[in-house]
């Protein structure tokens, strides 16, 4: 006596392990190709490392009211919101938003992130996201600078 | 030459180089994400990139891991700063 197999697959991903699923679903390259991720990645985590400050980017819809929206998101992106920096790319609005908590605006004053946002928009209206986003990325970490403890480790 | 060489090697060949690089070009499935272009609309679903935890490598300030599920709670410590742009 054989029965059918049960091939009826189930979703046992847990709400932590979900967003690192990577083996099925929609693609991870359908917005950018691997190696502009890898760029972006690279750009992240390097000038999260030299500054201290924790950069994060979103790319999305961000509403009606963009500032409030990127705001909002930069109160969630992180343990310390007061030292990270939100970049927020809403390519459908055409807007870009840079929020920089208490900390990190001492670091890198208003003038500064306007310099990296007008950057940014000039490649972006080129149609070239990532390397707009990697280019204000590095300007902003260059204001930064490294803080203190980083600079003498031992 | 025969006539029908001469065809061969002076149509023939280059008309198959030209249908080759049609082929690789127009093949369809080549390439499925679009480029963006200003102006264009976005629907895509909304991804928030962050940067590496530091490894054991970087020796100096651990971030802390967030609790499972947190939804961070607005620690208003100051002003917030920030640009914004349009293009």
């Amino acid at each position: 006596m054989t029965r059918a197999l049960e091939a009826e697959s189930h979703d046992t991903a847990t709400r932590e392990t979900a967003p690192s699923r990577t083996d099925e679903g929609s693609s991870l390259d359908s917005i950018f190709s691997f190696q502009e991720l890898a760029r972006l990645d690279e750009a992240l985590t390097m000038s999260s490392r030299e500054t201290g400050l924790r950069f994060t980017l979103y790319i999305g819809d961000l509403g009606k009211q963009t500032r409030v929206r990127a705001e909002e998101l930069h109160s969630h992106s992180g343990a310390d919101p007061a030292e990270s920096v939100l970049v927020a790319v809403s390519p459908g609005q055409r807007v870009v938003e840079v929020v920089t908590g208490a900390a990190a605006a001492r670091r890198i004053p208003d003038r500064a992130c306007a310099l990296a946002v007008l950057s940014m928009t000039g490649s972006f209206a080129a149609g070239d996201l990532v390397g707009g986003i990697v280019n204000g990325l590095r300007q902003m970490s260059d204001q930064a600078g490294h803080p203190s403890a980083l600079r003498h480790p031992h | 030459m025969t006539v029908v060489e001469t065809i061969l090697v002076f149509a023939g060949a280059p008309l198959a180089v030209i249908v080759l690089l049609a082929l690789l070009i127009f093949v369809p499935g080549g390439r499925k994400r679009v480029r963006y272009k200003s102006g264009q609309a976005w629907d895509h679903a909304p991804i928030w990139y962050e940067p590496h935890p530091d490894g054991p490598a970087a020796g100096h300030g651990s971030h802390a891991a967030l609790p499972a599920g947190s939804s961070g709670h607005a620690t208003a410590g100051g002003p917030l700063g920030g640009a914004r742009g349009t293009w």
